[in-house]
């Protein structure tokens, strides 16, 4: 008897919580609430805007009025006109293709290398505890002081992807390995007791249980693949977002330099949108 | 003279660590009968876990042995379920996909395993729940589906690691209730550790007191009520038997709580 009524305060509570409230009519308190809300929204996406248009707006009065020297600053109508320029020489969606492909190659050669390193460490425990030193020394290391020497062993192609991959990989490693050693252990101790395989309790609990770090690890991947590449390109390419802004302060067009860093903000922003998407995919998929 | 389901003879278990040995238990020895419940109390850090681990095969005792039919346990057997302190459902699985995890490790007939863990569900009030994630379940559900998780292998021993300490108060009662009817209907051998008195007399056949670190066998009562009319009253009425008082003062006294 006692059993059957938990049983059914239980039920009662698990329909509450899938959302028997929002089906009830709005109170005009919860209504008011909601307005208050959406005028919040509103209010902070008009600042942001403001925001945008005030600094365009100082960025293009300072130099005209001559607070500040235009050759050093350029302003924002004849970056938009450099910007044209740009596109209409017909080499910009080169240069911007030219970048993305290294991107988006050397990101997905880091996450791959580093992924495949922190599963063999967390496998071999032993060979993390020898290798733990050099990987938090790789890791601390400017590997953008490896770019000469990356340059005279790989050439300039090459150079660009190593930079790219160097800066990225080790913190993947670092950040994939902590994310699988934080795996909870009353869920190891779990799989164990079903007498699971060290290679079980990996597929099994710790690579599903970690999917946030995994898109924790793309989300910081993305931003230093784009930084790996760019001073690989100021290095030694003939093309690329990077070389373009190189050429442009060597002539000294300004313009051209600004047009190029607007382009670079628009690629990272394009990106991380992505992988916000990806985000909410996969955690939708996760969690029901 | 019959092998008890159950045995551990002079078993010894030594922890080591870069602070030194800890000797965790000495001298440990009992046998349990198929189909028998008992109850091992003690209070925190006296290695009553400990026991759990070596009978499920997890570690290895340092002396002395471990019997589960008469044979020494080396590895975890799916003949034995563990039910530990947590849940731990995982909340990427559906509860469903939760309660066949262990056929799916084990490996096998994995259709066999989803009409058995389907049944399971049924039969412990969370039919419909079963494609629902373990977020939208109460503590006392999900103990439940955990429960069903354990029996989806049809292990003859179930191991109880205080399976109850993370619900609160009512709920753990009435699952405590329902478990432990489940677990003498099925006729599981089982043992439950817990640092709760009343709990470990209401559910047991038999109590085993361990003393403090290093664990020892410091006592065995027996647990039956005669004032009740001789048939074994479930855990829920347990609580109001006279006998019931009795034997938590005795207990109580032998667990030499103090409190520092």
């Amino acid at each position: 008897m006692s059993s059957n009524t938990a049983t059914m305060t239980e039920t009662e509570t698990a329909t509450d919580t899938d959302g028997m409230a929002a089906r009830r009519p709005a109170s005009p308190a919860y209504r008011a609430w909601l307005a208050r809300q959406r005028r919040d929204r509103r209010m902070v996406l008009v600042t942001q805007i403001g925001l945008v248009v005030l600094f365009l707006a100082l960025w293009e009065l300072a130099p005209r009025m001559h607070w500040v020297n235009p050759m050093l600053t350029s302003y924002p109508s004849a970056v938009w006109a450099g910007f044209v320029e740009l596109v209409r020489d017909g080499n910009l969606g080169f240069h911007v293709a030219v970048t993305m492909i290294e991107v988006v190659a050397s990101f997905a050669i880091a996450m791959a290398l580093g992924t495949a390193v922190a599963v063999a460490l967390w496998m071999f425990p032993l060979a993390e505890r020898v290798l733990d030193p050099f990987l938090v020394l790789m890791n601390a290391l400017p590997k953008i002081a490896l770019v000469p020497i990356f340059y005279i062993w790989l050439g300039p192609e090459g150079s660009i992807y190593a930079v790219a991959v160097a800066v990225a990989v080790f913190i993947t490693i670092l950040m994939l390995y902590t994310g699988f050693r934080q795996t909870d252990a009353n869920k190891i101790k779990l799989a164990r007791t079903f007498g699971a395989a060290r290679r079980q309790v990996l597929w099994k609990v710790v690579l599903p249980g970690n999917v946030h770090t995994f898109v924790a690890t793309l989300k910081a991947n993305v931003g230093l693949a784009l930084v790996g590449v760019i001073v690989g390109e100021f290095q030694a390419s003939k093309a690329g977002l990077g070389y373009l802004i190189v050429y442009g302060s060597q002539i000294f067009r300004m313009d051209m330099v600004m047009a190029t860093i607007v382009i670079l903000g628009i690629i990272s922003l394009v990106i991380y949108a992505g992988i916000q998407r990806l985000d909410t995919m996969l955690s939708r998929g996760h969690r029901g | 003279m019959s092998t008890p389901k159950i045995e551990f003879r002079h078993v010894g278990l030594h922890y080591f660590g870069p602070q030194g040995e800890t000797e965790a238990l000495r001298d440990i020895g009992f046998a349990v009968e198929e189909g028998e419940f008992v109850s091992i109390v003690g209070q925190s850090g006296c290695g009553k876990s400990t026991l759990l681990s070596l009978l499920c095969g997890l570690i290895q005792p340092t002396s002395g042995e471990v019997l589960i039919d008469g044979e020494p346990v080396t590895a975890p057997s799916p003949s034995v379920g563990f039910m530990l302190q947590q849940d731990s459902l995982f909340e990427w699985r559906t509860i469903l996909e939760n309660a066949v995890l262990g056929p799916e490790i084990r490996g096998g007939d994995m259709r066999a395993a989803r009409a058995r863990a389907e049944t399971l569900l049924k039969r412990y009030g969370l039919g419909e729940f079963r494609h629902h994630r373990p977020d939208q379940l109460s503590g006392g559900m999900r103990q439940r589906a955990a429960l069903a998780r354990t029996m989806c292998l049809e292990p003859d021993i179930l191991l109880l690691d205080e399976p109850f300490s993370a619900l609160d108060f009512q709920t753990r009662l009435s699952i405590a209730d329902e478990i432990g009817n489940i677990i003498r209907r099925e006729g599981k051998t089982a043992i439950l550790v817990t640092h709760d008195i009343p709990e470990a007399i209401a559910m047991a056949d038999r109590v085993i007191v361990l003393s403090r670190r290093p664990g020892r066998v410091k006592a065995v009562h027996p647990v039956s009520f005669p004032s009740a009319g001789g048939e074994r009253p479930s855990a829920f009425k347990a609580r109001d038997a006279e006998e019931f008082s009795q034997l938590f003062k005795t207990v109580w006294g032998e667990l030499e709580v103090h409190v520092e």
